[in-house]
This record gives structure tokens, C-alpha cells and sequence, in this order.
């Protein structure tokens, strides 16, 4: 019994070790893609003037942007975009 | 014709069932799962849609998404480039639910349903548009949707007429009025996309101290237009949303435990000042470029009771309509109409003035239930006993569960999931927070009146907006009157009453009629049948479990009549074991 209990101690040990590690390798992995990826076009898009979100303070007389009429065909509603 | 919209990976995931564009069914995952505002997809919600249909996935139509995921991408990837390097964490712990299911929600709907049929995704605030306009009285309306961010818009507005939906103008992320509110939240102490309704309850004890300050903030135009200024706030980038400018103008955040300030309050008093100031001006513009007398609203912000009771007399609208989902769980329902009306350009039918979509138990499986636990019980012989019997309990001062038919669509308990109480005892309030709620003392308590009683009570629109019936809606409560109904009245003199009409709840309305004649007074306490920090009971079990675990004195479930105290052997401390804060 108590050897039962060992086991599934060092089983679940094994468990939440593994997970951590995974964690781990995934944090690297994306923090390379982070870097590399959204850091490079990030710097050179701003080099160039290039803003993603309209985050400026702006004098604008109103915030409202219009929207573009949308297409009302049935398969342009099948799109994820 | 069949059609299953469903929403969920982000804030309430939830489902709803249309039949040639009637309601079959509708409810949020959570009640499923006991899991609060459960954003996870809603497979139980479905599975219990399909069976009330008595179908399989395989006999839906359509199915409609409630949101164009790759567009919401977009945004997210435009965050992270423009505030690289300071979303580095974050990206790193949100992408990876991007690739594993936001971005594959397709194949998650065929694979879980297996189904093989067409899938629509739909713009977000044109589920919400479509979420209040289809099911609305109106033939045509001006149109607001909004909430914290859908794909990329934050607030949107547009005309609505037959089964057409036109959106025109929107406000675009980060500047969003829904953020704003749960920045302030967070900020407060409470729980984002949880406790909104908590700071709103709570502006009522300040005073706008600090409404300047959130001037400095937000930029209102007179055309209701605003942008927030991004300095004050992280949440562009970080799981935490005050940014330190913030937290310099604000003070320090509240930590879990703290006491709740005469500041705090200001501050919401404050926040709520600035929130309604936007509201309002962006739904009189509104009202003056679409000549439109009708308004409905949708979107998280449209739960916001205290600003919507103000809407009819500031505006110059004439009627106003929002659903009882207002919320993210409410798009579920905007998309299947959304392809109903406007994709398939069907007539409309239907107009949503219950809330009763949700799962139900017949007595003969409350019965099973009951005997299967060994629970003791009796039976009434007929409704007009029961109702005579706790209308008398209620005015005795008995904290009442009641649990009868459908369980209701939308966040609140409207007759179907409630605890009932008597509204006229002064410490009511003070008995359901410490006995059964365990909750803040600040928050109010809803008064269930019914709809053509309502003007003797308080001071609300005429006719009472269907909004009401869906505890939409706060108004003040008549001064002559308050002293009638201490344990409803807010500390500022208002209350977010529930209207009822019989033929929404026949039972419930004739129960507060009873009590009317009992008490001289024809207002019951409405609050929801849960325990703190988990969703509203579904199933009979749930309901026992509750009151087993709170200072709830009997159940009401269906024709049985449970008494706690006859029950003790299953009596459990739920304050002990609960989730929240
Ligand atoms: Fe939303």
C-alpha cells in the first residue's frame, strides 16, 4: 500500500515537472518568435512611420470613423475575415 | 429551418437554437459547468439546445459564429507590434489559445458537432445589433452596440428596418467605453468582465469627485465620439489594465481584502458620471441623425441599469428595447437571427418578451430527484395553495428559493431561478447578505413589481419599457414610497426593479399579487438562486445544494416544498468553500 502511494506521488511529481518543462520550452519558443517576429516588423513598420493602433492623441473634431457598407452576399459571411 | 449561433473564447460562451425563426432554446455554458462567465466552447449549452429540439447536429441548417476570428487576430497582432516590446509576456501566455482554439474554430464546430454544413462568421457588433433589433417590437430603429472590443470596433451605431441592419459610424480599439469601465474595476478591487455591476451599485454611496480627472482621460465630443487617452492604461499590452499615470491620478489599487473608502466610492460615482455623459450623448446624436424614435441597445455596456434608466429622458427617443443577454452571451443569439433575417432575408416574427429559454424540470424528475437523495418533502395539491402558502412565508420574514420552469437567458433571475423575500422588513438586506448571499453590503437588492403596478411605486418611464421586465432598467424609486420597501431601496432612492407581466410567469405573477394582498404591498426581493462567486442554479441538485449551503429557509421547486431545516443532515457552510474574491 505504502509503495502504491510512493508511486503515485513520484507519478504525479513526474506530472507537474513535465508541464513546468513544457511551459518552459514554449515560453522560449515563443519569445523567439516574439522577438524576431513581431519585434523586427514592429521596428522597421515604426521606422517607416508605420502605426498598428491609433493610440494618439489626435485634434480631430469627431472619432467617429465610417464604415465601409458591407457586402451583403451570403458567402462573404462564410469568410473568418 | 434550424439555425445554432454560438459565442465563446472570450467572455460568456453560450448557445441559442431558432427554429423558422422562432426561439427554441437558449443558455450560457456556465450553467452547464458551475463555472463562473465560463468562456470555454459550449458544448453542454448546445447539447442541451439539440435535445429540447429533439434533433441531432447533423438536422441544423446553418450554424453562425459570433465573431470573424482572423479579423479579431488582426487586432490582437497589431497590439503586439505596437507596443513591442511591452507585450512580450503576453503574447507569450495568450497566443498559444489563439493556435489552439480561437483560430480553429471551424474545424472545432465539426469535429465537436460533427457537422458538415455551412458556418457563418458574423462581425461581432452585428451579432449585437442583430442580438436587439430582430427580436425587438420595432419595425425600424437607431441602433447602438456597445462593450469592451469585438473584432475592432468598441461602439457602434446604425439603423435597423424590416430585416435589414445597417451599421454606419464606429469607435475603433483601444478607445472604448467598456474598457474604460473595467480599468476602473480593476483598479477598484473587483473582478474585470465579473464585477462591473458591483462599481455601478457602488457609485450610488460617492459623490463625482474625480470627474475631472477622468476628463483629463477621455475626450468626449458633442457628437458622442471619444478616445481615451493611452497613457493612463496598460491593457493594450498587459493583463493588468491601469497604467501607472492611472494609478498617480487615482491612488493605489485596492487589494483583495481591503476596505471599501469613501474614495473608492467617488471614484465610481465619478467613473459612472463620465459613462453616462458618453452614453447619453452618443444616443442624442443618434437620435438626431437617424430621426428615428425607436432605440435598441446591446453590448456589455447596455447592462449598465443605472445609465439605461435615464436614456428615455435624455435622449428625446420615444421607446427603447434591449435584450435580456445584453452581453457576449446574448451575440449567440445575434448570430442565428442575423442569418435568419439578413442572410436569408426571412421575415420577422418574433418579438423577445420572455426570457424563459433555458432547461426546465418536470415534477415528475424533481420528484425522482427528491426521493433518489432521500431528501424530505411535501407536495402542494394546487398552485393557488402554493402561492397562498409562500406568500405567507415571505411575509413572515422566510428567505424563499424558487425554482419553477425555464431557467432564464441573460445574467439575471427573473422568476424562474430566484430567491424570493419579503422587501418591506428593514434588516432584509442585511439577513440575505449575511445568510445567504455572504456579498457586499453596498449592492442593492431588485424589487419584482408587477408592470401595470409599477408607476405607483417608482418613478419610470410610461409605458414601462420591456427593458424592465428584464431588470434592465434602474428608476427612482417615489419618495412617499420608499419607506414601504426599505430593503430595495438603493442608497440613492432608486431601485433596479423587475417588471412582470402574467403571461411571461403566471406563478410568480400571482405570487406577488398574493403577497400585494397580504402585505398592502405588491413588490416581492428578486435575487438571484446562487451562491456567492458561482452562476445561478439549473438543475434541482444545484438549487438543493444552495440552500443546503446558505441561510435559504425552503425551496420551492415546482409543486414540492423543501425545508432547510428538515434537510440538516446535507446542510454544508458555502462561505467556506466559496470561489469568489
Ligand atoms: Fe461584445
Amino acid at each position: 500500500m505504502a509503495g502504491k502511494n510512493v508511486a503515485k506521488r513520484a507519478y504525479g511529481g513526474f506530472l507537474w515537472l513535465s508541464g513546468k518543462l513544457r511551459d518552459m520550452i514554449n515560453f522560449i519558443i515563443l519569445s523567439a518568435v516574439y522577438f524576431l517576429g513581431i519585434g523586427l516588423t514592429s521596428v522597421f513598420a515604426k521606422l517607416f512611420g508605420k502605426r498598428f493602433l491609433n493610440v494618439k492623441k489626435g485634434r480631430a473634431r469627431s472619432y467617429w470613423v465610417k464604415k465601409p457598407a458591407y457586402n451583403e452576399k451570403k458567402e462573404d459571411f462564410l469568410n473568418q475575415f | 429551418m434550424y439555425i445554432l449561433g454560438i459565442s465563446c473564447f472570450y467572455h460568456d460562451a453560450a448557445a441559442f437554437l431558432i427554429r423558422d425563426g422562432l426561439p427554441v432554446a437558449g443558455a450560457a455554458e456556465e450553467r452547464f459547468t458551475r463555472k463562473k462567465h465560463d468562456t470555454s466552447f459550449p458544448i453542454n449549452a448546445i447539447n442541451y439546445c439539440l435535445k429540447e429540439a429533439g434533433i441531432s447536429a447533423d438536422l441544423l441548417s446553418y450554424v453562425a459564429f459570433y465573431e470573424k476570428p482572423v479579423l479579431k487576430f488582426e487586432r490582437v497582432l497589431s497590439q503586439h507590434l505596437e507596443t513591442f516590446p511591452k507585450s512580450w509576456v503576453t503574447f507569450c501566455t495568450s497566443i498559444q489559445s489563439w493556435i489552439s482554439e480561437k483560430l480553429r474554430v471551424e474545424s472545432i464546430i465539426r469535429k465537436k458537432l460533427r457537422y458538415r454544413g455551412k458556418i457563418f462568421f458574423i462581425e461581432h457588433h452585428l451579432c449585437h445589433a442583430a442580438s436587439c433589433f430582430f427580436v425587438s417590437p420595432f419595425k425600424r430603429a437607431a441602433i447602438l452596440a456597445v462593450d469592451g472590443v469585438g473584432e475592432w470596433a468598441t461602439t457602434s451605431i446604425g439603423i435597423g428596418s424590416d430585416n435589414r441592419i445597417s451599421l454606419k459610424k464606429e469607435i475603433v480599439f483601444p478607445h472604448s467605453i467598456g474598457l474604460l469601465y473595467s480599468t476602473a474595476t480593476a483598479h477598484l478591487g473587483f473582478k474585470v468582465n465579473n464585477d462591473e455591476y458591483k462599481v455601478m451599485g457602488l457609485s450610488a454611496y460617492g459623490k463625482p469627485r474625480y470627474y475631472n480627472n477622468f476628463k483629463k482621460i477621455i475626450d468626449i465630443k458633442e457628437d458622442g465620439s471619444f478616445a481615451l487617452d493611452m497613457s493612463y492604461f496598460d491593457y493594450p499590452f498587459g493583463k493588468k489594465m491601469p497604467g501607472r499615470k492611472y494609478i498617480m491620478e487615482f491612488g493605489p489599487i485596492r487589494k483583495k481584502g481591503e476596505p471599501i473608502t469613501k474614495m473608492h466610492m467617488d471614484i465610481a460615482a465619478s467613473l459612472q458620471k463620465v459613462t453616462e455623459e458618453a452614453i447619453f450623448k452618443i444616443i442624442s446624436n443618434l437620435r438626431k441623425e437617424s430621426g428615428e424614435e425607436n432605440l435598441c441597445i446591446a453590448g456589455g455596456v447596455a447592462l449598465n441599469s443605472v445609465a439605461n434608466g435615464k436614456i428615455l429622458k435624455k435622449s428625446g427617443f420615444k421607446k427603447i428595447f434591449i435584450q435580456p443577454a445584453a452581453g457576449d452571451d446574448g451575440a449567440s443569439l445575434g448570430a442565428a437571427y442575423f442569418t435568419w433575417n439578413f442572410i436569408l432575408k426571412k421575415k420577422r416574427t418574433y418579438v423577445m418578451d420572455s426570457a424563459s429559454w433555458g432547461p426546465s424540470f418536470s415534477d415528475n424528475e424533481i420528484k425522482k430527484f427528491l426521493d433518489d437523495k432521500g431528501i424530505k418533502y411535501n407536495r402542494y395539491r394546487s398552485a393557488s395553495a402554493l402561492i397562498k402558502d409562500v406568500s405567507k412565508r415571505i411575509l413572515a420574514g422566510k428567505v424563499v428559493g424558487w425554482f419553477q420552469g425555464r431557467m432564464e437567458w441573460g445574467p439575471r433571475a427573473l422568476g424562474n431561478r430566484s430567491i424570493l423575500a419579503n422587501p418591506r422588513i428593514p434588516e432584509m438586506k442585511e439577513i440575505l447578505n449575511s445568510k445567504v448571499k455572504h456579498r457586499e453590503e453596498f449592492r442593492p437588492f431588485a424589487p419584482a413589481v408587477p408592470a401595470w403596478l409599477a408607476r405607483r411605486y417608482f418613478e419610470c418611464d410610461f409605458p414601462v419599457p420591456i427593458p424592465a421586465d428584464f431588470m434592465l432598467m434602474v428608476y427612482p424609486i417615489k419618495k412617499d414610497k420608499q419607506k414601504l420597501i426599505p430593503a430595495v431601496t438603493h442608497i440613492d432612492g432608486t431601485g433596479r426593479l423587475q417588471t412582470i407581466r402574467r403571461f411571461q410567469n403566471p406563478l410568480y405573477y400571482d405570487l406577488i399579487m398574493q403577497f400585494g394582498r397580504d402585505s398592502k404591498v405588491p413588490i416581492l426581493i428578486n435575487t438571484s438562486f446562487n451562491i456567492r462567486g458561482e452562476p445561478i442554479v439549473c438543475t434541482p441538485e444545484d438549487a438543493y445544494k444552495c440552500m443546503m449551503g446558505t441561510g435559504i429557509d425552503c425551496t420551492v421547486m415546482g409543486s414540492f416544498f423543501v425545508e432547510r431545516k428538515n434537510n440538516l443532515r446535507d446542510a454544508w457552510d458555502s462561505e467556506g468553500v466559496s470561489r469568489n474574491e
